[in-house]
């Protein structure tokens, strides 16, 4: 049995603005999908639908071949904000809400914590204030936190986009560990170079449509679409 | 930034506006003029002055030489047009309340004592500071008011022998009434001796629950009354009384105010008995305010209330800006014939009787009752003890002991004194008192013997 | 005007020190009507709050500014409208409320009700709205949320059932008309007197002096708690125990 995500003909629009216009794809478990796009292409819009903070206005969702509503995608996925956001509580309290959640018994919640404080190299910062830690720190404790909960959906907007190039490459390493055949992850960024390293497969998205989604070496060397081949030049004006 | 200082300059033009508008109106007011000095001329001696004054309390008697010259300052008896005045009355919650002062009933201020007073007298204005007694004898000691209205003899005496107060005139009296629940747990109802009365209930609340009493406590005539009759009950300590919190309650508020709360009762309990004037009682009971207090015991010489008042003595320091002569001049208009009619008319026709029964057709004979007279003289009328050089309430008294009485002219003619102008009456017309139901009654003591020195003819 | 002030201080002493327990009795009643009366109202404003911050319906601005005006109502209006409902003639005449201190909690519960709202409501609302995100996508239901949400913003609600304590004890017109004033025999349930109405009972007798002094002790109760929060406010920016322990040595070292 294998994870599949998929969204059929979605489409979203805000007051007049149309965020999302018949927007369809799939993705599998085992494999990272990234979503590429210029600023206000409708990355993140498409990630809240898929997280299930927000309702589409049309079309549908399935998950494993089943039509799935808003509260149960909010059990199977975890979405990592581009702004990471922190409750006013330590670090072992963020972390820990989820796990509480799902009744994870306490001794095992504190050794989870500090593995996963590890592979962001921020051990032993159980005990700080989350809020008064630096951004870049923040946004690692955010991705540890969705680490943390091994959901079947992974969706990360902008993991790197604060860090420096040493946290970068630490975290894209512990997003790549992460791969499994019960895991879909999936990664909206602009960063050309990121999603050459690590995707498995390109979603390219342009004015709230996809304009191309292919694997990632054909993405790339192939790009079938004017825009996309654009993009990938660097030729295209945001 | 510049709209800050914008937002602050109009700030700043605002409150100059507002503030110069508040400046024109209270200075356009006409301010009260000062009171005219009084002098003595020839032809206003005082009425009695003994030659030899006490030396510790301040004296009555009028000083030699006062500052203003004899030829401007209008005598007491002519005033052609004199400066507008305003005459400030402290007042005690439960006269003003009746609505006979100022306020009237239901908003009708015809009928009213300020109403007939201003316009004849148009050049005086009259105002009402309605506080309990203590506190409305507070006022005139500090000089707030020029005169007291009030109901509490022996308060009225701590005034006048503290120097505080001359020319004491009885203006009307009335009774207190108990009033309690219809179906009286205390079994009270209908006695004529209160002191027993006061004792059963006192029994009774002990093992009874519904038995309830609310008392005001708040220094007012009514609340001294009440303690005094406590105290004849053999409850001299009011403050255990007041500590019975179960079934004593103390609301420390005006007349009203405590009605409303013994006819509700306290909690989920009975409705209480309470002490309450006769005009309070009235006013709120024909509104349908105090649906379950009835009448249990009136008209018993215990609950007599008399209503005196007595001006600010000018002559002590403090109060030397009084309004003597305005004050005087009211008080001669509430007992003038005009004066006490009004006041034995309040309200007849709104509550189908007398609220308050004028004294003077009393004590000068024209409506005669000597039982009456007796109790108010036992209760209210003072002599002065030249031993103690005090004055103490004593029935051989006078209503106001001549030590006390200043610049008075005819105010105590004809006289009310057992000393002066007896004559003996050789017969009593009957009791000129009603109750609530309209039917005449008589007085629960029988007529006393004639005696010397007690009643007076016309 | 100053001597008043000297003699209203040496009062207020004296009231303190003399040990007459109806006096303490006072102060415990003012502090029972108004504590109860804020925690009372917690029990349905948080809820209304609640639903007023986080949730959009139709008509929403309306109810906001009902509240929102609703904050300073005159307390001798309410009292006014509880006497009539708690009176025997009244609808809720039943309850025997009327002239025990229970009725003027309850007053006192419906008069800060709609400052818990509007604050509550306020703070909920303006709370990042990325929080209410971040606890669903890491699974919480909405029960949840709203609970994590709540805790999030606990100390603007501390600050508003605080504001609405003070609110409580400091007015007049619900104790006197609700209350009575009746005055007690040293236990907090014999009888309705509160420091409000203590003010008035001694200005109306006449005996300035004490009614200041009530209003000193009253003062001094408010600005006490004030102090309190203020200090716990300044505590909780540091980091936790450690500070705390460093404060209270510092107090006694110097």
């Amino acid at each position: 049995m294998s994870l599949q995500l998929q969204l059929v003909d979605i489409k979203k629009s805000y007051r007049k603005f149309t965020a999302l216009n018949s927007v369809s794809l799939e993705m599998q478990g085992g494999k990272i999908t990234v979503l590429l796009g210029v600023n206000g292409a409708g990355k993140t819009t498409l990630m809240r639908i898929m997280a299930g903070l927000e309702n589409a206005d049309s079309g549908q969702l399935l998950f494993n071949n089943q039509n799935i509503d808003c509260k149960s995608l909010r059990q199977v996925t975890t979405l990592v904000f581009q702004k990471s956001a922190m409750f006013s509580t330590n670090i072992y309290e963020n972390l820990a809400y989820g796990l509480k959640i799902r009744k994870v018994p306490k001794e095992d919640i504190k050794k989870k914590i500090a593995d996963a404080l590890q592979a962001v190299r921020l051990s032993g910062f159980e005990k700080r204030r989350a809020k008064k830690t630096s951004g870049g720190e923040q946004q690692r404790i955010a991705l540890a936190r969705a680490f943390l909960l091994e959901s079947n959906v992974l969706l990360l907007d902008e993991p790197t986009a604060n860090l420096d190039p040493n946290s970068a490459s630490i975290i894209e390493k512990a997003i790549v560990s992460r791969k499994s055949s019960d895991r879909i992850i999936v990664i909206a960024t602009h960063n050309l170079t990121q999603a050459r390293r690590i995707a498995d497969e390109i979603v390219h998205i342009h004015d709230g449509k996809i304009v191309e989604a292919a694997d990632v070496i054909n993405f790339f060397e192939n790009p079938k679409s004017e825009i996309s081949r654009k993009f990938v030049n660097g030729e295209l004006e945001f | 930034m510049k709209s800050t200082y914008i937002i602050i300059a109009a700030i700043i033009v605002i409150v100059i506006i507002i503030g110069g508008v508040f400046a024109y109106i209270s200075l356009s007011t006409p301010a009260s003029t000062p009171n005219p000095t009084p002098t003595p001329t020839p032809t206003l001696s005082p009425t009695a002055s003994p030659t030899s004054t006490p030396s510790t309390s301040p004296t009555p008697i009028p000083s030699t030489t006062p500052s203003s010259t004899p030829t401007s300052a209008p005598s007491s008896t002519s005033t052609p047009t004199p400066s507008a005045t305003t005459l400030n009355v402290a007042t005690t919650t439960s006269l003003h309340d009746t609505g006979l002062e100022d306020t009237g009933i239901n908003g009708d201020t015809t009928g009213t004592i300020k109403a007939a007073f201003e316009a004849k007298y148009p050049w005086i204005t009259v105002n009402f500071v309605a506080l309990g007694t203590g506190a409305a004898i507070a006022r005139a000691e500090a000089g707030d008011a020029d005169m007291i209205l009030v109901h509490s003899p022996s308060q009225e005496l701590a005034f006048l022998n503290g120097g505080y107060g001359v020319d004491r005139k009885i203006i009307a009296y009335n009774f207190f009434t108990i009033v309690g629940p219809a179906n009286d747990p205390a079994g009270i109802k209908g006695m004529t001796n209160v002191t027993q009365a006061l004792i059963q209930l006192y029994t009774a609340a002990q093992t009874n629950s519904q038995v309830q009493w609310v008392t005001r406590n708040d220094a007012s005539g009514t609340a001294t009354a009440e303690q005094n009759l406590w105290k004849a009950a053999g409850y001299t300590n009011f403050n255990s009384l007041l500590a019975q919190t179960s079934w004593f309650h103390a609301t420390g508020q005006g007349m009203g105010a405590s009605l409303l709360v013994a006819n509700n009762g306290i909690g989920g309990g009975s409705p209480a008995y309470i002490l309450s004037d006769m005009g309070t009682y009235l006013a709120y009971s024909k509104d349908a305010n105090i649906p379950q207090l009835t009448i249990e015991i009136q008209n018993q010489k215990a609950l007599l209330n008399v209503y005196s008042a007595i001006i600010d003595n000018f002559q002590n320091g403090v109060l030397s800006n009084t309004h003597f002569y305005a004050a005087q001049t009211f008080i001669n208009y509430l007992v003038s014939t005009e004066g006490q009619q009004l006041i034995a008319n309040f309200g007849t026709s709104t509550y189908g009787q007398q609220l308050f029964v004028p004294f003077v057709p009393l004590a000068s004979g024209t409506a005669p009752n000597a039982t009456l007279l007796g109790w108010i003289q036992s209760y209210a009328y003072m002599s002065y003890n030249t031993a103690t050089n005090s004055a103490i309430i004593s029935a051989s008294g006078t209503e106001c002991p001549t030590q006390f009485r200043s610049y008075a002219d005819d105010m105590y003619t004809p006289s009310y004194d057992t000393v002066a102008n007896i004559n003996l009456y050789t017969s009593i017309t009957a009791p000129n008192y009603y109750s609530t139901d309209g039917q005449q009654i008589l007085l629960a003591q029988p007529a006393p013997t004639l005696s010397s020195g007690k009643f007076y003819k016309a | 005007m100053a001597d008043i002030i000297v003699q209203s201080f040496q009062q207020a002493i004296n009231l303190l020190t003399s040990g007459n327990p109806e006096i303490y009795a006072t102060v415990y009643r003012t502090i029972y009507v108004a504590g109860v009366g804020s925690l009372l109202a917690c029990v349905w404003s948080i809820p209304i709050a609640v639903l007023l911050g986080l949730y959009n319906f139709k008509g929403k601005w309306v109810v906001k500014g009902f509240f929102n005006a609703l904050i300073g109502i005159p307390t001798v209006a309410l009292g006014l409208l509880m006497y009539l409902l708690l009176s025997r003639q009244g609808e809720f005449g039943s309850l025997h409320l009327l002239y025990t201190l229970n009725g003027i909690a309850l007053g006192d519960a419906l008069l800060v009700s709609p400052l818990i709202i509007s604050f509550t409501a306020n703070a909920l609302g303006t709370a990042d709205t990325q929080l209410r995100d971040l606890a669903r996508t890491l699974g919480a239901s909405g029960l949840r949320t709203n609970l994590k949400l709540i805790r999030e913003t606990m100390w603007s609600m501390i600050l508003s059932i605080t504001a609405a304590f003070n609110r409580g004890f400091g007015e007049l017109g619900i104790a006197t008309l609700v209350g009575a004033s009746l005055l007690g025999n040293g236990t907090i349930f014999s009888g309705t007197r509160v420091l409000t109405t203590a003010i008035a009972l001694e200005t109306n007798f006449g005996r300035f002096d004490v009614a200041m002094a009530y209003g000193i002790i009253l003062m001094a109760i408010v600005i006490a708690l004030a102090l309190t929060l203020s200090l716990i406010e300044r505590l909780r920016e540091e980091d936790g125990l450690h500070v705390k322990l460093t404060f209270w040595r510092g107090l006694g070292g110097s």
